[in-house]
């Protein structure tokens, strides 16, 4: 099977992913029936959600990492987890990953360099060490960083910041498409994040790359994107233009999410300190039926017990019975 | 600094002794640090990682341990009319007077700190009976409406602690820092692991507490999205010194230090896609920090005056600030 959507780089199709709790525990979908599709031209597509929303799967789904149980992701009109020969390697090559602990990311014993020179040799198909270096070194520019600052050093003799870029170095050697970035910032200081975010927004412009960003920090995805995607407990509840979903919220769990930020602005406080009700549950979340915002919901009600259908509204689209008879 | 204070801190000088490939080495830490903190106050200590906040925060609370070495300075804190300085006792007094009852402290990372093979009124139960004095029967009672007044179910009660949320576990550790009421709360990045939602909920019953107990909450954290929400004073610090302190009022208005102004601007805000620059380059190895002000390196205002170091002035009632740039006459 193959895409439908002619102009599509990437088309996410009701995908569900499924996970057991617990070695003899019940089953839950970490993602349940996501649909979303990035057309092809350079764009940003932020996924928020906290812990536990599905955010991090839904990348490694869509990275080929995981298979998941129900729906399809077409890259370029291919499906993605059914790639054969060539077409697995054409795809490793547009579409690369970032993530978030780059400490993680290499292995300590090997110096950081090899890993650019494979990538250059695997995916770019540059043999010769020397033509490598040069390949390398453009790459290396483009985050600020310099060749020999590199060179001959181990994991451990970088910053975290320092590895990060290099990180993204690695990612931009083969030239992608598409980069999907799960936290890329959240383990740097304040005062590093925002030059990594605009390396993003530079090279949107400059290389032409879309960006999937998957964060839980509304403040950095209302810095560098052009669409939101808010996730809870496995579910999109809410997709839209920048603007309208962190405007003019609509779901009653993105309006909670949004005000809650805490952001450096002391006219906020008053808005921010109104109290706040928790609730202890949250496994439960996972499996209960319905909305599964409805647990916490201040609108819930007798409807909300089963599932609520997505509802176009302007230039979003809502998961939420709110909206459904308007 | 002020007679009446809760807290004051005076020219304290601590760090790391650390030996690194056969030579000894000091981290500079926490280095000439003074600051007062009043009652019924929220005090923030902000800055970055490996600024020194941490360090300090534990430092206060008498938690001196190696490679941890204090140096110089006096830390003192109103104790039954008294005023007692925390480096002067030693260890076993500190914890047996001061702990709990006068001082508490919430680490970073906390919520991991619970026993795993205790359930959580029990937990509750043992701070009672090691530091309360209380007998049996009379600290159960109190455990449970204690904990229920806190909004703590007796379900959370009988629970160990690896059936309760993160942010629940949370709630349990400031109910348990609470519980002696202290007079200073200390507490460091009490919501950084935390959800959004849940921060916001964890961090006011926070502050609903302290204002309850009328007690000093010093709150340590990097992000300065949660120093906006909470705090009535900043202390900012970069790289084992304190460069600004204020009102939280006037520094989020009105920063003094390039520090502070560059790090606000930094900042990426809800609904607000202003292009923004991070500050270059990275905060120094305290090894080995630059010498006269810590920031020159950095500093787009730098001249040759910033290799002295700049003292730390009251540019206005009560806003101070380590700077050449507001140094008159310079």
């Amino acid at each position: 099977m193959n895409g439908s959507i002619p102009d599509a780089l990437l088309e996410v199709k009701d995908i569900t992913k499924i996970f057991r709790y617990g070695f003899f525990g019940f089953k839950f979908r970490a993602v349940d029936n996501v649909s979303f599709i990035l057309y092809n031209k350079p764009s940003v597509l932020a996924i928020v959600g906290e812990s536990g929303s599905g955010k991090s799967t839904l990348a490694r789904v869509i990275l080929g990492i995981h298979v998941p149980e129900y729906g399809h992701v077409f890259f370029k009109g291919k499906n993605v987890h059914n790639l054969k020969g060539s077409d697995r390697l054409w795809f490793i090559k547009n579409v690369q990953g970032i993530f978030q602990n780059p400490y993680e990311s290499f292995n300590p014993l090997k110096k950081v360099y090899k890993y650019l020179q494979e990538t250059t040799k695997n995916l770019v198909g540059i043999t010769d060490s020397n033509e490598a270096e040069d390949h390398i070194e453009k790459a290396l520019s483009k985050v600020g960083l310099r060749l020999s600052d590199v060179k001959d050093k181990y994991v451990h003799e970088f910053s975290g910041g320092e590895l990060q870029r290099i990180g993204i170095a690695r990612a931009i050697l083969s030239n992608p498409s598409l980069i999907i970035a799960d936290e890329p910032v959240s383990m740097l200081d304040a005062s590093l994040r925002v030059s990594i975010l605009n390396m993003f927004k530079r090279f949107r412009e400059e290389i032409g790359v879309s960006f999937i960003y998957i964060t839980h920090d509304l403040s950095t995805a209302s810095y560098i994107s052009d669409q939101i995607a808010v996730m809870y407990r496995g579910i999109i509840v809410e997709h839209g233009d920048l603007n309208s979903v962190l405007g003019e919220p609509l779901h009653p769990y993105t309006q909670s999410l949004v005000e809650s930020v805490p952001i450096p602005e002391r006219s906020r406080r008053e808005i921010w300190l109104k109290p706040l009700k928790l609730s202890g549950i949250e496994e439960k979340e996972f499996i209960v039926k319905g909305c599964r915002y409805r647990l916490r919901c201040p609108f819930a009600r007798d409807k909300c017990l089963t599932d609520p259908p997505s509802v176009q509204t302007g230039k979003s689209t809502v998961k939420c019975w709110l909206y459904a008879d308007k | 600094m002020s007679d009446n204070a809760a807290l004051t801190v005076k020219n304290l000088v601590g760090g790391y002794d650390i030996v690194e490939r056969k030579q000894h080495l000091y981290v500079d830490a926490v280095s000439n640090v003074s600051f007062s903190a009043f009652k019924n106050e929220v005090v923030g200590i902000a800055g970055e990682s490996g600024c020194g906040k941490s360090t300090l925060i534990k430092i206060i609370y008498g938690l001196i341990m190696d490679p941890l070495v204090v140096k110089d300075g006096s830390i003192f804190v109103r104790h039954e009319e008294k005023t007692v300085d925390v480096l002067s006792l030693n260890p076993e007094t500190r914890r047996r007077q001061l702990w709990w009852k006068v001082i508490s402290y919430i680490p970073q990372n906390s919520m991991n700190v619970l026993n795993p093979t205790l359930r959580i009124r029990d937990h509750f139960f043992e701070v009672l009976r090691k530091h309360g004095g209380l007998g049996k029967k009379e600290a159960k009672e109190q455990i449970l409406s204690y904990m229920e007044g806190l909004g703590l179910s007796r379900d959370v009660a009988k629970a160990y602690p690896h059936q309760l949320s993160g942010g629940m576990r949370q709630r349990v550790i400031i109910a348990l820092a609470l519980l002696l009421k202290p007079k200073i709360i200390l507490a460091d990045e009490p919501s950084t692991a935390l959800d959004v939602i849940v921060q916001r909920g964890i961090l006011q019953w926070l502050i609903e507490a302290q204002k309850r107990l009328g007690s000093t909450l010093i709150v340590v954290t990097h992000d300065m999205g949660v120093h906006a929400m909470v705090t009535d004073r900043l202390i900012i610090m970069y790289a084992g010194k304190v460069v600004e302190i204020g009102r939280s009022d006037n520094i989020f208005e009105d920063p003094l230090q390039p520090y502070t102004r560059l790090l606000i601007s930094s900042l990426p805000k809800l609904r607000d896609n202003k292009p923004r620059e991070g500050i270059m380059g990275m905060p120094p190895d305290l090894r080995n920090p630059p010498r006269g002000c810590r920031f020159h390196p950095r500093c787009p205002f730098m001249t040759d005056k910033c290799y002295e170091e700049p003292p730390l002035i009251e540019f206005d009632r009560g806003h101070y600030v380590a700077c050449w740039l507001h140094v008159k006459n310079r």
